[in-house]
C-alpha cells in the first residue's frame, strides 16, 4: 500500500478520531491532515514497521494536547461544536445531559485520555506509552475527567429530569 | 467495575465519530500540500555562525536589501569525522559548556531561548512550574517532559551570566504566543479573537510593540505564521496571513514593518519568496533553509515523487545576498545536506562526502555545525554535533530540548529542573580555532567516510579549517534563530 491508497483507505475513519478528539470539523480537518503529512514525510520507515495506522493515531494525540496547549485561542470551552448535520445526532444523544458539551470543557489532557480510554478503547498502559506519560499519570487523568464530567453531567440530568417530570 | 457515565461517555463518543464529517474531495490534496510544504523546511537543529548574516544586518538596518547575485566559492568539502568513536561534547568543547544559575536574580526559574554571545543568554521566565521538565517545542512554546505538566513561560529577557544580572526584554509576551527569538530580541504572534497580532521587542527597545493584525484564516494554517525578526523590521509571509491568498499585495508576497511600528509595507522583489519555517520533527531526509533566508520554489515545477518542489532562488533578506539555482532544497550557504543520508556538499557542487546514516538523516543550519544521528553509541548518546570549519565532532547525551522543533544555538544537556543550574553548550563558544589541539579519534576521517575523491583534497580540520574564503565568523558570532521545530 502505497501513502495515496492508505489516505484513502484511512482518512474517514482519521477523521472520526480527529473529530472526536478536537470537538469540531474545523480542527478534526487540520488536526487530520497535519498527522498525514507527518505521515508522509516519514512513510517509508513507518511503513517498514507496518503500522501507520498506530502512528498516524499517536501524532493526532500529541498533536492535539501540544497544539491547543500553545493554541488556546481554539477554545471549545463551553460551547457546541459547531452546527450542522453532525450535531444532531450527537444532541439527540447528548439531550438534556450535556456529556458532550461538558467533555468540552476538560483539559486537553483529561480530554484526550478519556477520548483513547474510551472511544479508542486503549489500555491505560497503551495510553500511557502513546502519550509519553506514567500509567499513574493516565490514570489520575481519566479519574480526574470523570470526576469533572459526573459534576456537570449528573446535576444537569437531574434538571433534565425534573423537567421530564414537570 | 464500570459506571453508568463511563458507559454513557462510551455512547457519546461513538455518536460523534459517527455523526463526523466526511473527508471532501479536496482532503488528499491538503495533505499533499502540507507534505511539500513540511519538506521544503529544515529539518534539523539549526545552530549559530555566519557572522555576515547578522553583522552585515546589524551594520546597515535599512530595508531589506535589493537582491545582489553572487556566485557561490568553491569549497573543498570538509573532512567527515568518525562518528563512531565519538568524546562527549563536555571534553571536546569544555571551553563551550555553561553553567547558568538556576534562577533569574529575582528568583524567577527560565528557559534559554538563545545564545547571545559574550555569555548573555536571550531566556525566557517560567512563572508557573509545577512539575515536570520545562523544554521549547514548536516555536518556542512551553512543552514540558513528560507532557501534560503544567509550564506557564513569562518574560522574556537577557541574562548576562557574567555579570550575574537580567534586563527585561518585554513583559508582554502571552503564554499562548509564538515566538521567534533573533539576536536582535523577540518577536511573535499571538491570536486574539478573530484576529492574528504581530508584535516584537528589541534587545534595549520599548519593550514591546505592536506592528500589525490580521483576520485569523480558519483553519489556522500552523505552518504559516512565519516572522522573521531583523534587526529593525520584521518580514513575514503574507500567504501565511493569508491562507494562500496572496490578495493584499500581489506584487510581493513578503510583507514587512518596522519594529518601532508603522505601515505594513510589501518587500520589492519578493513576489514568489516564502520565508522558512522551523524545522519539523520526524521528518525523514527532509530539507529547507534557515532564516535570514527566503526560499522562491519553483511553482510551475510537478513535485517529485516525494513531493518536493525545487527550490530556485535563495534571498538572504538581512544581506541582500540572492543565488539562482535549480533545486537548492537542504541548502543553507554554503553548503547543502541534499539526501537522506549523512551527505554535505558544496553549493557548487564540488564533490561531496558521505556516511551511512545511523538512524534518522539529519543536518543542519548555520553552514557551521552539523548534527544528527550515528552509528554505534548508546541510546543515551546516540546524536551527534560535528563543527564543520574545524572539524571536531562530539557525542550528544540525551537532549533536554525539542531541537527538531526549536531553531537555537546552545543545547541543553541537563534537565530543567526547579533549583537547579542550567547546563548548556554554547555553540556561540565554540572557537573556530583550538590552540595546539590535535585530532582525535573523533577527528580522523576513517576511509570508509571519505568515499568521494573530492575529499582528499580537503585540508585537516584543525590546522586548516575548511573555512570559506572571506567568512569572518567569530565565536561569538550567532545566526538567526539560526530553528526544528
Amino acid at each position: 500500500m502505497d501513502f495515496d491508497e492508505f489516505i484513502r483507505a484511512r482518512s474517514a475513519a482519521l477523521l472520526r478520531y480527529g473529530y472526536v478528539l478536537s470537538g469540531n470539523p474545523h480542527d478534526a480537518a487540520d488536526l487530520t491532515q497535519e498527522a498525514l503529512a507527518r505521515l508522509g514525510l516519514a512513510w517509508p520507515r513507518v511503513r517498514r514497521r507496518s503500522d501507520p495506522e498506530g502512528y498516524v493515531r499517536k501524532t493526532m494525540a500529541r498533536l492535539y494536547i501540544s497544539w491547543w496547549r500553545r493554541r488556546r485561542r481554539e477554545e471549545l470551552v463551553g460551547e457546541l461544536p459547531e452546527q450542522g448535520r453532525a450535531d444532531t445526532a450527537i444532541a439527540a444523544l447528548d439531550g438534556d445531559t450535556g456529556l458532550w458539551q461538558a467533555l468540552a470543557g476538560l483539559p486537553r489532557g483529561q480530554r484526550t485520555v478519556l477520548v483513547l480510554r474510551y472511544y479508542e478503547r486503549c489500555t491505560d498502559d497503551e495510553i500511557a506509552d502513546l502519550l509519553g506519560v506514567r500509567r499513574g499519570t493516565v490514570r489520575s487523568q481519566a479519574a480526574r475527567g470523570l470526576d469533572k464530567l459526573r459534576d456537570t453531567w449528573a446535576p444537569a440530568r437531574a434538571a433534565g429530569a425534573a423537567r421530564g417530570q414537570a | 467495575m464500570r459506571t453508568e457515565i463511563e458507559d454513557r461517555l462510551e455512547a457519546v463518543l461513538a455518536t460523534a465519530a459517527s455523526a463526523a464529517p466526511q473527508p471532501g474531495a479536496d482532503f488528499i490534496t491538503g495533505v499533499r500540500g502540507r507534505v511539500r510544504r513540511h519538506r521544503r523546511r529544515r529539518v534539523m537543529l539549526g545552530i549559530c555562525g555566519v557572522a555576515a548574516v547578522v553583522l552585515a544586518g546589524a551594520l546597515v538596518p535599512a530595508a531589506v536589501r535589493h537582491p545582489a547575485r553572487v556566485d557561490q566559492p568553491a569549497l573543498p568539502p570538509p573532512p567527515m569525522p568518525d562518528l563512531v568513536h565519538l568524546r562527549p561534547a563536555e571534553q571536546v568543547w569544555p571551553q563551550a559548556v555553561v553553567e547558568l544559575p538556576a534562577r533569574l536574580p529575582d528568583g524567577r526559574g527560565y528557559v534559554v531561548l538563545l545564545a547571545l554571545g559574550g555569555k548573555r543568554y536571550l531566556v525566557r521566565s517560567v512563572e508557573t512550574w509545577i512539575q515536570g521538565e520545562p523544554r521549547l517545542g514548536y516555536n518556542f512554546g512551553p512543552w514540558t517532559e513528560p507532557p501534560n505538566q503544567r509550564v506557564k513561560l513569562g518574560a522574556v529577557e537577557v541574562l548576562n551570566a557574567a555579570a550575574g544580572t537580567a534586563t527585561l526584554v518585554s513583559a508582554k509576551v502571552p503564554e499562548d504566543a509564538e515566538v521567534y527569538p533573533s539576536p536582535a530580541g523577540v518577536a511573535w504572534t499571538v491570536v486574539r479573537g478573530s484576529t492574528v497580532e504581530f508584535w516584537a521587542a528589541t534587545i534595549g527597545g520599548s519593550g514591546g510593540t505592536w506592528l500589525a493584525s490580521y483576520p485569523k484564516v480558519h483553519p489556522v494554517d500552523v505552518f504559516g505564521r512565519v516572522v522573521l525578526l531583523l534587526p529593525d523590521r520584521i518580514v513575514f509571509e503574507e500567504s501565511a496571513i493569508r491562507g494562500g491568498s496572496r490578495s493584499y499585495y500581489p506584487d510581493a508576497s513578503l510583507l514587512s514593518v518596522s519594529v518601532r511600528g508603522g505601515p505594513v509595507v510589501p518587500v520589492p522583489g519578493s513576489t514568489g519568496f516564502e520565508l522558512p519555517d522551523r524545522p519539523i520533527a520526524g521528518v525523514d531526509g527532509g530539507s529547507g533553509v534557515g532564516p535570514p533566508w527566503a526560499v522562491r520554489p519553483d511553482m510551475t515545477a510537478r513535485p517529485d515523487r516525494e513531493g518536493f518542489v525545487p527550490i530556485v532562488e535563495m534571498w538572504n533578506l538581512a544581506t541582500g545576498q540572492r543565488i539562482v539555482g535549480r533545486d537548492m532544497r537542504g541548502c543553507d550557504p554554503p553548503w547543502c545536506l541534499p539526501k537522506e543520508g549523512i551527505v554535505l556538499r558544496p553549493m557548487n557542487g564540488t564533490g561531496s562526502l558521505s556516511v551511512p546514516p545511523g538512524g534518522t538523516a539529519v543536518f543542519m543550519a548555520g553552514s557551521r555545525f552539523v548534527t544528527g544521528y550515528r552509528l554505534g553509541g548508546t541510546s543515551k548518546d546516540a546524536r551527534f554535533i560535528w563543527d564543520i570549519t574545524t572539524g571536531l565532532a562530539a557525542a550528544l547525551s540525551r537532549l533536554h530540548q525539542e531541537t527538531d522543533e526549536v531553531e537555537t544555538n546552545i543545547i541543553q544537556l541537563g534537565e530543567v529542573r526547579p533549583g537547579r543550574p542550567h547546563r548548556i553548550l554554547d555553540l556561540t563558544a565554540i572557537p573556530l580555532l583550538i590552540p595546539g589541539a590535535t585530532p582525535g579519534p573523533s577527528t580522523s576521517p576513517g576511509p570508509s567516510q571519505s568515499p568521494n575523491p573530492d575529499a582528499g583534497q580537503s585540508p585537516g580540520p584543525v590546522d586548516s579549517p575548511s573555512q570559506p574564503p572571506g567568512d569572518s565568523r567569530s565565536p561569538s558570532d550567532s545566526r538567526f534563530p539560526p530553528a526544528p521545530s
